[in-house]
């Protein structure tokens, strides 16, 4: 079932919510909360139900292993049930996403065929086995949020975020889910929750689904092995990370407004990504809640670790920076784009991010240590950006390297585009107004700034954009608005059409 | 308050939209048994049709049924008497494979209580290559037929099916598409050239247009069909009944299991090989699967017979309609004549009713006709009648038969300049 589809529009949200709240008052907090557990199961089991006992298997075992955690007294054992349980995931994760990928690689180096059968990739894996790692750790260190098993489940399965996100910490959902007053039916999160919700199906609908138009030609050509046209490639690449944009961010807009109606209050995941002036900036804007957990576990502690061995090693400032940051930082990288998918392209979009971000980390370092006072101009800043982030999404699409190295060979054919502009004006036009409205307008966790409490992080609230004009505010003229913007994407909803990051 | 206005916002734009849809119900869904002067040609329902025969068969609930290609839609009505007690729906769907059809009889025997089935084979539906093509097919209105069977493969139950009315139905009313039909099905009612779909599934007679000669379209559709019918769509391979390794395509196993379920619930079954035009039996040949095509024959007649002793029973008729009789070898007219039409075609594959009564009088009321009954014990005998009417009609007709090569010739040449 997809959050763009009239099933789950018209009839199972409005259920699932109708249902929430009768029920909480009806039976407590616990039937409700049952009741969401069951509704979930189903939205998780409709596209193939033989992966929900996969699903409940996994939390029952990481609720588990998290309970014992909790309670543990002797800090060793614990500490070898925290590497069992965090191998245990790892294992579900590798077996189901990166076995035939690993098996390739293995086969490749040794000369050998580890053909490993076709495996079907469960919905949400890389989601939900993530969050429960974090779980894992949260409660070895004694973090997490006790609350009983149904709520655990709810935590992991809460249909609004089950498949793709946000990812949410245990520690930061179990105490919505025990506070009482969400079970209490309030207008106004429903007024919010649908605002939220209608911004991010207009994204996906209007937006997304209109650029995947622009962009499935070029790649397709590339991917036929045929030279899409240096112009057409180029837009084909802008349109894409347009498309991916809007995509992921409206999908996360409706799984955040959809979970507001219940008033849980799940992360945000987007920041204006596009509007950042540099790359780190930019990361640190897009898919926050990913980057996030990844430094918080791979970035953060690698990091430590190999400062103290630098330190040990030499004190020279620059070996230092190099094994404290550059390499984590390459690392982390590397693990988000294999995050994403078991392919080299995804490896090395992650490579080719950490090594821009290492760049940037050195220039910064270069400049305090020459004294420079020089500072790239910000409008200069987005654009480069934008550039090389631009360039990077093209290994995010292309189905192979083939493919991405046939694009970027169309894309770097300067003497193609002497030839004449073949690329069709009313789309390059449609393409820059699109970059104008995203560099400019306010983002839709600024739009709710008012009424939304965030769980992001904070720093990125200092935005450049006034707020004061385009904040939501629940008045006649932002209904009516809202409600003409709901009626436009229902009517151009394709219902066939998945989010980019299901596959993920 | 804010809710308030949000919800009668949202509600009476819908409203508005999904109230013009209804009414011009471009697709014929919500009222197909009524139409009005404003839609009664649904020029938009062609490509509708894979979806709203599922729904019509369970409104309906007929006890015949006619299952076949798009032929099969247009050149039997309903109106024919041997339909006249009984509640008939042709469930003929254009581009069906074998596997299409079955699903269709599934539907058909879990939504009412079937008693008669009426199957118009061809062999396009039986290609190896094209046979799952229909499983996925979202790209005719975004709905997957599979979506809108009641039953599953296996004969459990769709339970996806079961909410069909409220997952599909919205695309019928609630899509910029629906409007742009409803505008056109508005638009085009007084266009002279219009097709809509009765309310028993057949296609209503396309009328002839003026001053269009009928040869040189029949001419032109026949030389692409060596391109396009007997190409599959998956591929540009040519048509197969084989697989890879040389065995029967899966189309026979829906084939054998439509006739198992019909035998063992008491189902009646007529099968009748479609009476294409000799232009397509040509067709065939110039691309060397004429053998092919008989011993396709043969194998129907094969399986039916095995599976009705199986079952203990009388085996169901399978009649033949394709080969060089008085009707498929009809004169198709010469390039000058703009005013000359064809009794028993439209085009090489698709007949009109005038054929369909014919086929239906003999299999049904015992008329005399051109069909002859295939069994295992005659097959061979009428195989060889067939081949020595063709050889006369050739001997006959020895220009015809040379441009017709030249035709097919030519147009294979243009298609493989076309492809590269």
């Amino acid at each position: 079932m997809f959050f763009n589809s009239h099933l789950y529009i018209f009839l199972f949200l409005p259920i699932a919510v109708a249902g929430f709240f009768v029920l909480a008052r009806l039976g407590g907090e616990i039937v409700a909360i049952t009741w969401l557990v069951l509704l979930s199961l189903v939205f998780y089991g409709w596209w193939d139900p033989i992966f929900v006992p996969l699903l409940l298997g996994s939390v029952a075992v990481n609720y588990l292993f998290g309970s014992y955690l909790q309670t543990a007294e002797d800090r060793r054992v614990a500490g070898y049930v925290l590497a069992i349980g965090v191998i245990c995931n790892l294992l579900l994760l590798g077996y189901f996403k990166y076995a035939g990928f690993f098996a390739d690689i293995a086969g490749n180096l040794i000369g050998a065929d580890f053909h490993v059968g076709k495996i079907i990739l469960p919905l949400g894996i890389s989601f939900f086995t993530f969050q429960q790692i974090a779980y894992l750790v949260d409660s070895h260190k004694q973090d997490a949020a006790p609350g009983g098993f149904m709520r655990y489940c709810l935590f992991v399965t809460f249909f609004p975020k089950v498949v793709t996100g946000p990812i949410v910490r245990q520690k930061d959902m179990m105490p919505q889910i025990l506070d009482s007053s969400i079970y209490r039916f309030v207008p106004h999160n429903i007024a919010v929750g649908l605002g939220i919700f209608t911004i991010g199906l207009f994204k996906k609908v209007i937006i997304a689904d209109g650029l995947a138009l622009v962009v499935a030609p070029a790649f397709s050509q590339a991917a036929a092995g045929h030279d899409p046209g240096f112009y057409m490639s180029w837009l084909a690449a802008f349109a894409y990370a347009l498309q991916v944009y809007f995509d992921f961010s409206g999908y996360t807009d409706m799984a955040i407004g959809a979970a507001l109606m219940f008033g849980i209050h799940l992360p945000a995941n987007f920041y204006s990504p596009y509007k950042a002036d540099s790359i780190t900036e930019l990361w640190r804007r897009w898919h926050m809640t990913l980057t996030r957990l990844i430094t918080e576990f791979i970035f953060t502690p690698l990091s430590l670790r190999l400062a103290r061995l630098s330190l040990d090693l030499s004190s020279n400032r620059w070996l230092m920076i190099v094994l404290a940051n550059v390499l984590p930082l390459i690392t982390a990288l590397a693990v988000v784009g294999l995050w994403h998918g078991a392919g080299w392209t995804f490896v090395l979009f992650g490579l080719f991010h950490g090594v821009l971000m290492s760049v940037h980390v050195l220039w910064q370092e270069l400049r305090r240590a020459m004294g420079l006072k020089l500072k790239m101009p910000t409008v200069l800043g987005v654009f480069l950006t934008l550039i090389v982030w631009v360039w990077g999404v093209v290994l995010f699409r292309a189905p192979n390297l083939t493919a991405a190295s046939i694009m970027y060979e169309s894309m770097l054919n300067f003497s193609a585009a002497l030839q004449g502009f073949d690329a069709p004006v009313v789309l390059c036009v449609g393409i820059m107004l699109l970059y104008l409205l995203v560099l400019t307008l306010p983002n839709t966790e600024q739009l709710f700034h008012k009424y939304r409490p965030k769980l992001a992080d904070k720093s990125l609230e200092r935005s450049r954009i006034s707020l004061t004009r385009f904040t939501w505010h629940e008045n006649s003229a932002w209904a009516i608005f809202l409600g003409v913007l709901f009626f436009v994407a229902v009517l151009l909803m394709q219902p066939k059409v998945e989010f980019i990051y299901l596959q993920f | 308050m804010y809710l308030k206005i949000q919800f009668a916002v949202i509600f009476t734009l819908m409203l508005g939209v999904a109230g013009f849809n209804y009414i011009l119900d471009p697709y014929g869904v919500y009222s197909p048994d009524r139409t009005y002067s404003f839609n009664r040609i649904k020029p938009k329902i062609f490509l509708k049709e894979r979806i709203i025969k599922p729904y019509r068969v369970s409104d309906l609930k007929p006890d015949t049924v006619i299952l076949g290609m798009s032929a099969a839609g247009q050149g039997y009505v309903e109106s024919h008497p041997y339909f006249s007690d009984k509640s008939v729906y042709n469930f003929g769907i254009a581009g069906a494979s074998m596997y299409m059809m079955y699903r269709a009889f599934q539907h058909t025997m879990f939504e009412s209580d079937l008693q008669n089935v009426f199957l118009d084979l061809s062999i396009l539906a039986f290609d190896e290559g094209d046979i799952n093509v229909v499983r996925n097919d979202a790209s005719l209105a975004n709905i997957s037929f599979e979506s809108l069977i009641s039953v599953n493969e296996d004969g459990s139950r769709n339970w996806r099916a079961v909410f069909r009315e409220i997952t599909q139905i919205p695309q019928f009313l609630l899509s910029t598409q629906a409007i742009r039909d409803s505008r056109s099905t508005l638009n085009r009612q007084s266009s002279a050239a219009g097709v809509y779909l009765t309310s028993r599934g057949s296609w209503s007679e396309l009328p002839p247009i003026a001053e269009v000669n009928q040869g040189e379209k029949f001419r032109e559709i026949a030389a692409s069909s060596i391109n396009r019918w007997f190409k599959n769509s998956s591929s540009t391979e040519v048509i197969s009944i084989y697989r890879e390794d040389g065995s029967l395509s899966r189309a026979f196993e829906y084939y054998e299991r439509l006739l198992e379920d019909a035998y063992r619930k008491n189902i009646e079954v007529n099968l009748v090989l479609s009476p294409t035009h000799i232009y397509f039996i040509e067709a065939m040949d110039f691309l060397q699967i004429g053998g092919m095509f008989t011993e396709w024959k043969r194998e129907l007649v094969k399986i039916n017979e095995r599976v009705a002793k199986e079952y203990g029973k009388t085996p169901f008729p399978v009649w033949d309609f394709a080969y060089f009789s008085e009707i498929t070898t009809e004169r198709v007219p010469p390039k000058e004549d703009n005013t000359m039409r064809m009794k028993w075609y439209s085009d090489p594959v698709h007949f009109t009713k005038t054929t369909g009564d014919h086929v239906l009088d003999q299999v049904y009321l015992g008329s005399d006709g051109t069909g002859v009954m295939l069994t295992s014990d005659n097959i061979d005998a009428v195989l060889d009648m067939q081949k020595q009417k063709k050889r006369q009609f050739h001997h006959e007709n020895p220009d015809q038969s040379k441009k017709l090569k030249a035709l097919f010739e030519r147009a294979a040449m243009t298609e493989s300049i076309d492809g590269g």
